[in-house]
């Protein structure tokens, strides 16, 4: 009897509770305070002696987990009784990971974000405005502008207005990763069997064309077929992930496209068919698969080339080995070539506990002070440093363990290293959608099947695609 | 000899006519199950025969690798865990939370019992969609995404309208008096539901328990909304995802038929062993329903 | 209690009253109470404060996370202006796909059962064949079918077509073939429809045939007067559910190009297009909007399935 009435009440309560719930807008879980809090960098002898705990979120990856913890141990050396730890956030999506521990009221004091993912980031008000830090620095002699790779740097900023919301670690950029056991049989089978047209042996060098990767997939199909590897048995030449970002606006850039005037979305122009064109061109030969990756499965061995972020230089000499080697992306366009460039980083969470919000900026100047990245590079960071100082990397010690690659590929021509400019002049919240409908253009771009399944009509023209992606853009401006 | 003449034609045409429909229905049974086949020989092929074009049918030579790799280089065990977790919990849950409303509904009189049963009813009409953002926020501030308890706690709270409903009807077909004498010699409400009612529901209760069972295994759309962190994947779940994501070149297409047989396996058993039941609960739930 | 009746006495009374109507109604239902309440709190809970809180997102730019501000029926001029040309295609394909599929299934599980209901040997078997494919889980099917259904002329359907000299098909890959090839896919579960089918010849009483044959009625008479207007129950739950349950398919996020989308957005579902806004453009807001259009456009369907409903066979007659 006593158990049914506590089971009635306790229906009674949860109706009520429940439906004074439905009047309730969405909690605040933080207050993000703008550029509109006191900055101190001034740090006093019992600042360098507090006792605190900054969390850093990183990705599922084991090597940001690396890096955070090398940097540590040199923060340790300032800050002695400050213990940096680090919050794993995996998943498969990093963003919506990142927003389920901001509902749980649960996000770690520091975030790992990458410029493609700060966009959502920026425009949920997660990270705070570090303006006045930085302002604070300036007046402390520091010159962020000298010091760090411009096209880096900016990249930590929403419009490039000065707003800075995380610090770029260092720089990646889109290079031509190499299987040359593929690459240098290849040129020489060609030039066997096409004396007349022979390729000279060092065509894949740093600052190579367009012209000439296409040349030498020309004669790896050759080769490919040669040896029973044809394209009705999977076997494609190339992995590229066209419809990422870095990759797939460094091509519109290179062939001049435009995308927007600020006003109007401009996607019908010469650039854009011309990129949608080399790409057909790609499929139609057979160097590339429809699938948004090529198909070629560099990763294993069966592919010669992949187009990829030259970060991922530790992981794909573990699966190539000995024939492992990078080269710059191919030039388009000479003078207008560009190389796809990107800035893994990190921001401060906006809802910080204001008493270790100080420690927390240290911590991120720390990260990229001299003595910060060289720990970032001996815990094995290969990619270049965000330092104007520490570009080189004979003497850096960034490249470290991988001299023998070419290197020179990550750091060749900086002027030619592009991050998306198309859209800035939207608000951040708008950016994700927009990049994302072009990455769908350029994989309705790809879906057009040609040779392969003959049967099939490509109801994906290129003025269709266009037409349908400007379509899409306006309304997801307007939205 | 006209009418044994008549006699012979009729039997000759019945026996063709016969022949012929167990020709059609046997077509027809290896065109249904074709599939299955199809699916099957697939998983023992390598990848280097399975990527070939034309596609072939015949696995030269026979192999597990596709089996191997699955539970050696992908977490296919672990899938398996997550969903014998939910198909356990919810196995038992269900039904008990469901005759435990139905016994309500069917023995007693109270206030508002129209009402509720209506309401109950309605709710089978409800499209999912409806109520799935909502409670993914509402399962978010409880902190439960990336855990099992979105896939189980709800069904604690009555297991489904339409369970309900068929226990209800299995509970107005049994005879008052088992009830009346169990309450004249003072056994309480919950005993006489838990000791009397419920052991005579088993026949309705198995019908729903595989019901359950088959709705629980193949769901791959709630583990996609609530279960996002690696390692907590369903199998159904890391077969959708898999095959859109980890299994897409050719070559990997025996891993997809081998995650299918495997997945298969387990409700085409269970089909098998309890036929009867699916198929005589199916009918009165739509009949009487 | 006594003094309390003592010092006001029509008051007290009152009170009284209704607190001896309490213990009454108390006595009278708490057993009831108790059984069901796991239900009523599971509907408060998971049904109805979910339902209403969709309804007040679909007046909210909301992301699901930081993002929360009203924004009046924005969603809804979205859904009617900019975005209409995709909404009309997603419900276009859902209507469509829905009103061959759900009758298409009725009538060949129809015949597929009249063949197993006959008195012949080995025809349980038979059934058990047939029913089959129904236990296979949807991401299972939607797997092997887009291995069957491979858009190359190499692919098994299409070299098997082709022995009849049928052209290659692309299947779910081209826009025209995409939606026939999931509802042919559909079919694989026929089965289904052939138990419910079964149970409701079942039901008819065999005297009824035996005496529509001895008055001279054909198969086809026998059909439409005798087996139809008796299964007309089981016919409008099929159509019922099979309504409810077409307008919310979600099952083509297994085989369909592009998340779920299909060439040119042709195998593009209203279910799938709430979950890509919700949770891959993360608009919660104008999904809440979109998931409740949808919720009107069921009740509509339904209201209208039940108020027509006379034709159903009722047994009171």
């Amino acid at each position: 009897m006593k158990k049914t009435l506590v089971a009635l009440l306790l229906a009674f309560a949860t109706f009520v509770s429940v439906f004074s719930m439905i009047g309730c807008s969405r909690k605040e879980t933080f207050e993000n305070p703008g550029n509109d809090y006191e900055a101190n960098v001034d740090m006093t002898d019992e600042d360098y002696q507090q006792t605190a705990t900054l969390t850093v979120g990183v990705t599922a990856d084991p090597y940001e987990t690396e890096l955070i913890e090398a940097v540590a141990e040199g923060f340790k050396l300032l800050f002695p009784n400050v213990t940096i730890e680090t919050v794993r956030i995996s998943g498969t999506d990093y963003v919506s990971e990142v927003d389920k521990r901001v509902n749980a009221d649960n996000v770690p004091d520091i975030i790992y974000t990458s410029e493609s993912e700060s966009f959502s980031f920026i425009s949920s008000e997660y990270f705070l405005n570090l303006a006045p830090y930085i302002e604070a620095e300036t007046v402390n002699n520091a010159d962020y502008e000298k010091q760090f790779v411009p096209e880096a740097w900016k990249m930590g900023q929403e419009s490039y207005d000065g707003d800075q919301y995380f610090i770029p670690r260092s720089s990646d950029r889109v290079v031509t990763h190499l299987n040359t056991k593929y690459t240098d049989a290849a040129i020489a089978y060609w030039n066997e069997k096409h004396p007349s047209e022979a390729l000279p042996t060092d065509i894949i060098k740093n600052g190579w064309t367009w012209d000439d990767f296409m040349d030498v997939c020309a004669a790896l199909r050759e080769y490919f077929d040669s040896q029973g590897w044809t394209v009705s048995k999977g076997r494609y030449l190339v992995d590229h992930t066209f419809t990422w970002a870095p990759i797939m606006f460094s091509l519109l850039k290179s062939n001049n496209a435009t995308i927007s005037d600020g006003k109007n979305f401009t996607l019908d122009n010469e650039g854009t068919i011309k990129t949608a064109e080399m790409i057909r061109e790609m499929i139609e030969k057979g160097y590339i698969g429809h699938t948004a990756t090529g198909g070629a499965n560099y990763e294993n061995g069966n592919g010669a080339m992949l187009f990829h972020s030259s970060s991922a230089i530790a992981k794909y000499k573990g699966y190539i080995g000995e024939d492992y080697d990078i080269v710059t992306f191919p030039i388009i366009n000479g003078d207008l070539g560009v190389f796809g460039f990107g800035v893994p980083g990190y921001g401060i969470f906006a809802g910080i506990d204001e008493t270790k919000r100080d420690l927390a900026w240290q911590f991120l100047n720390y990260i990229i002070s001299y003595e910060g990245q060289e720990y970032l590079a001996k815990a094995g960071m290969k990619t270049p440093s965000v330092r104007e100082d520490l570009q080189d990397y004979n003497t850096a010690s960034w490249g470290e363990g991988y001299r023998d690659l070419n290197l020179e590929a990550t750091v060749w021509e900086p002027e030619r290293n592009y991050s998306e400019t198309f859209f800035l002049s939207y608000p951040a919240s708008k950016k994700q959608i927009l990049v994302n409908t072009i990455s769908s253009f350029i994989n309705e771009v790809m879906t057009y099947t040609g040779t392969e399944v003959g049967s099939l009509k490509p109801e994906y023209t290129i003025a269709s695609c266009i037409e349908e992606c400007v379509k899409n853009l306006n309304k997801y401006i307007a939205k | 000899m006209r009418a044994m003449d008549k006699n012979k034609a009729q039997k000759v045409r019945r026996a063709v006519g016969l022949t012929l429909m167990y020709l059609f229905m046997t077509l027809l049974a290896v065109i249904l199950l074709f599939p299955y086949m199809f699916m099957l020989l697939r998983s023992l092929m390598l990848d280097s025969q399975v990527m070939l074009y034309p596609v072939e049918l015949w696995p030269e030579p026979f192999s597990f690798t596709a089996y191997v790799t699955l539970f050696t280089a992908n977490n296919y065990f672990g899938y398996f865990l997550q969903t014998a977790k939910v198909v356990v919990f919810n196995l038992i849950a269900i039904p008990l939370s469901a005759s435990f409303v139905a016994y309500g509904f069917s023995k007693y009189r109270f206030r508002g019992k129209r009402f509720f049963f209506s309401l109950m009813m309605a709710t089978m009409m409800l499209p999912g969609v409806v109520v799935q953002i909502p409670l993914y926020v509402l399962f978010n501030d409880f902190g439960w995404l990336d855990s099992l308890l979105p896939l189980t706690i709800p069904n604690l709270f009555g297991g489904g309208a339409i369970y309900v409903f068929l226990i209800r009807q299995y509970m107005i077909g049994i005879p008052k008096e088992l009830e009346e004498a169990a309450k004249i010699d003072g056994a309480n409400p919950l005993v006489r539901y838990f000791s009397i009612t419920l052991p005579l529901c088993m026949p309705v209760l198995t019908f729903i328990m595989v019901t359950v069972f088959n709705a629980n295994w193949s769901d791959f759309y709630t583990p996609l909304l609530y279960l996002s962190k690696e390692g907590t994947e369903t199998l159904a779940y890391a077969i959708f995802k898999d095959s859109l994501y980890k299994f897409v070149t050719p070559d990997k297409a025996n891993l997809k038929m081998a995650a299918g047989v495997f997945m298969s396996v387990f409700p085409a058993v269970l089909f098998l062993v309890f036929q009867k039941q699916l198929i005589e609960g199916i009918s009165t739930s739509a009949l009487k329903g | 209690m006594r003094i309390k009746t003592d010092k006001g006495v029509s008051g007290g009374g009152k009170v009284n009253a209704f607190l001896a109507f309490l213990k009454k109604e108390w006595r009278m239902s708490w057993a009831g109470w108790m059984f069901i309440s796991p239900l009523v709190i599971g509907i408060a809970v998971f049904t109805a404060y979910p339902m209403v809180q969709s309804l007040i997102y679909s007046f909210y730019n909301y992301d699901g996370g930081r993002l929360f501000e009203f924004n009046g029926i924005a969603n809804f001029r979205y859904m009617f202006g900019l975005d209409f040309e995709e909404v009309a295609k997603v419900f276009g394909n859902t209507f469509l796909y829905g009103i061959i599929s759900v009758p298409l299934n009725l009538c060949l599980s129809y015949l597929l059962a009249v063949l197993v209901n006959q008195k012949i040997h080995a025809v349980k078997a038979f059934r058990v064949f047939y029913y089959l494919p129904v236990v296979i889980p949807g991401v299972v099917s939607g797997v092997i079918w887009s291995q069957i259904m491979d858009p190359s002329s190499q692919g098994v359907l299409n070299l098997f077509l082709g022995k009849f000299g049928i052209p290659p098909s692309g299947f779910f890959a081209t826009a025209p073939t995409a939606l026939a090839s999931a509802i042919v896919m559909n079919l694989w579960g026929l089965g289904g429809g052939m138990v419910l089918w079964l149970a409701a010849l079942k039901n008819i009483p065999a005297g009824l045939y035996e005496a529509a044959r001895i008055d001279g009625a054909g198969v086809f008479r026998r059909f439409f007067f005798i087996t139809v207007p008796l299964s007309t129950p089981m016919i409008f739950y099929n159509l019922v559910t099979g309504i409810i349950g077409a307008m919310q398919t979600n099952n083509t996020m297994v085989f369909a190009s592009d998340g779920g989308r299909g060439p040119k957005d042709s195998l593009y579902f209203i279910a799938v297009k709430i979950y890509n806004e919700a949770f891959i453009a993360k608009d919660f807001g104008y999904a809440s909007a979109l998931a409740w259009v949808l919720f009107i456009v069921i009740a509509v369907l339904t209201a209208v399935t039940f108020l027509t409903s006379k034709w159903v066979y009722t047994g009171d007659e």
